[in-house]
């Protein structure tokens, strides 16, 4: 983690830091870091668990129901989300 | 009064719900005043339906959206933020008939271990035991709120980490965090997606399941809501697995009370040794890692466009007013975590970082189910430590603190159900131990804990 490195991570994190933040951030996120490599030691070959528990797609069957139908004006009208 | 004996007298009327809840309001304000457990309270609670927990006093985690109640996350971004619709578990409460009386403060978006990690316009709620010292986070508000209260109540809290976890442990009350998915998200301020649960906080054990009931079970607007079943689970004798490792880190007053409970339950219970070596050395970076990861791109959205803080766009172009709004609004902790997960997600280190990560969460979750094949649960203690003071989380080095949480990450990033037990000790502060079981035995785990929970008081 470097200066330029927060630079970096400000622009893309959209994020406003003053200079005093910025260099406190970078001390403490090396630290972190060094921590965190102890990732480092272990090796692994299995697949990634992007949740605990994976279920099956849950999509619903594609069918246009009446909530979903054409105006007079071929306008799409879709049913109201927002009091 | 226990939950199921309060339902019982409001329903032979020898309870009157209106001036039950309108003195609940003032008890509220009283306890606020002095501990700062609430971010709002609501003025005149009523129930709205009929239903099986008719007239139960409700507190809600303020990380969980509320129809016409400001809903902040404790953060000064969220601050005026008055959500059009329900969470699905505020939803299913109300369905249910129990009355939300207010929202608990929290660390900001849940980020903290202390709930000292909040905006400038909220105050840090103070441990019911000791007022000097934490009530533990995130969910502080929770569980400060349930072991003060001398009225019946439950707390809806959340867990990505141990959130439900540690403040039961610091406050001495009970805290159930379900399988990943078992209870909606929808409604849920994202934290970490694939972490984040939303659970109980109560101050008595039999509190848990008739709550549980109403707001467990799939829901089609949270995509990752489970569609299976909770199972049944019989048992000849309980195995109850022992992790060594958990036991040598933990304080030794702490130990000594864990091991006291250990000797009690084995007059009931065989006892094995179980081993989750790779979630114990490895499960906080893998965490954190994770986590911020999510949460990074979770908190994008708060912009000062569409919730909470807005101000006038002058001349600027929207991406430094966005960047300006952040920077002023985002408290430390908030900016660190957004720091962090945008790197470990950055390219170059993605792989290094994130995606290592996630596998790593795979061997922890491959870990627990090795060890359900010689347990049916596995104990822990579930802090480390007792409740600091205040003044000293504040000089705490920022790796001690991501380490605290060193005990409740385990469960969490494998997504098994666990209960928390508080246990006396020697000292001014109660600790807790904490049982975990496989995914999808929610009902079971909180019966055995129930038995459990008498054979060591």
């Amino acid at each position: 983690m470097s200066e330029r490195i927060i630079e970096k991570l400000c622009k893309l994190a959209c994020l406003e830091l003053s200079e005093k933040e910025k260099e406190k951030f970078e001390k403490e996120l090396n630290k972190v870091l060094d921590a965190f490599n102890i990732i480092d030691e272990i090796e692994v070959s299995t697949e990634p668990a992007f949740r605990p528990i994976e279920e099956k797609n849950k999509l619903r069957e594609d069918v246009a129901n009446a909530t979903h139908e054409f105006t007079e004006l071929k306008i799409l009208k879709a049913p109201k989300t927002i009091e | 009064m226990k939950v199921l004996e309060f339902l019982q007298k409001v329903k032979q009327n020898e309870i009157n719900i209106e001036d039950y809840l309108s003195e609940i309001v003032q008890k509220v304000r009283k306890i606020n005043d002095e501990y700062h457990y609430f971010n709002s309270i609501v003025e005149n609670p009523k129930p709205e339906h009929k239903g099986k927990l008719f007239g139960l006093p409700v507190s809600v985690k303020d990380l969980i959206i509320t129809k016409g109640i400001e809903t902040t996350a404790s953060s000064d971004i969220l601050k005026g933020f008055i959500p059009k619709y329900d969470a699905t578990v505020v939803e299913r409460l109300k369905n249910a008939g129990a009355v939300i009386i207010g929202k608990t403060v929290c660390d900001a978006f849940g980020f903290g271990s202390f709930n000292l990690n909040i905006g400038k316009s909220f105050q840090p709620p103070l441990n019911p035991i000791d007022k000097k010292h934490v009530t533990g986070g995130s969910s502080g508000g929770a569980g400060g709120i349930t072991q003060k209260a001398d009225f019946t109540h439950v707390a809806i809290a959340t867990s990505t980490g141990g959130s439900i976890e540690c403040p039961s442990a610091f406050c001495g009350v009970y805290g159930f965090c379900p399988t990943y998915g078992l209870v909606s998200r929808y409604g849920l301020i994202s934290y970490a997606d694939s972490l984040d649960k939303i659970g109980i906080i109560a101050k008595y054990i039999e509190d848990i399941k008739p709550v549980l009931k109403i707001i467990a079970g799939h829901d089609e607007k949270d995509n990752t809501s489970l569609s299976q079943q909770v199972k049944t689970k019989e048992v000849e004798c309980l195995k109850v697995g022992i992790v060594t490792q958990a036991l040598e880190i933990v304080n030794e007053e702490i130990r000594k009370a864990v091991e006291g409970c250990i000797k009690k339950i084995e007059k009931h219970a065989e006892i094995v040794e179980v081993s989750l070596q790779k979630a114990m050395k490895y499960g906080v970076a893998t965490y954190y890692i994770i986590a911020t990861a999510e949460a990074s791109t979770n908190l994008a959205r708060y912009c000062g466009l569409r919730f909470g803080r807005n101000e006038k766009i002058e001349s600027k172009h929207f991406r430094e007013y966005f960047a300006e709004i952040r920077g002023k609004y985002f408290s430390e902790e908030e900016k660190r975590r957004i720091l962090l997960g945008t790197f470990v997600r950055m390219a170059g280190f993605k792989q290094r970082y994130y995606v290592k990560a996630t596998k790593i969460r795979k061997l922890v979750i491959e870990e627990y189910k090795q060890a359900f094949n010689k347990a049916d649960i596995i104990l822990t203690p579930t802090m480390a430590i007792f409740p600091p003071k205040i003044d000293e989380v504040e000089k705490m080095d920022i790796i001690d603190i991501y380490n605290s949480d060193l005990l409740t990450i385990p469960p969490n990033l494998a997504g098994v159900p666990h209960i928390t037990i508080p246990v006396q000790t020697n000292k001014k502060f109660p600790t807790s131990i904490m049982l975990c079981s496989n995914h999808l035995t929610d009902y079971w785990l909180i019966d055995i804990a129930t038995k459990i929970d008498k054979w060591i008081k």
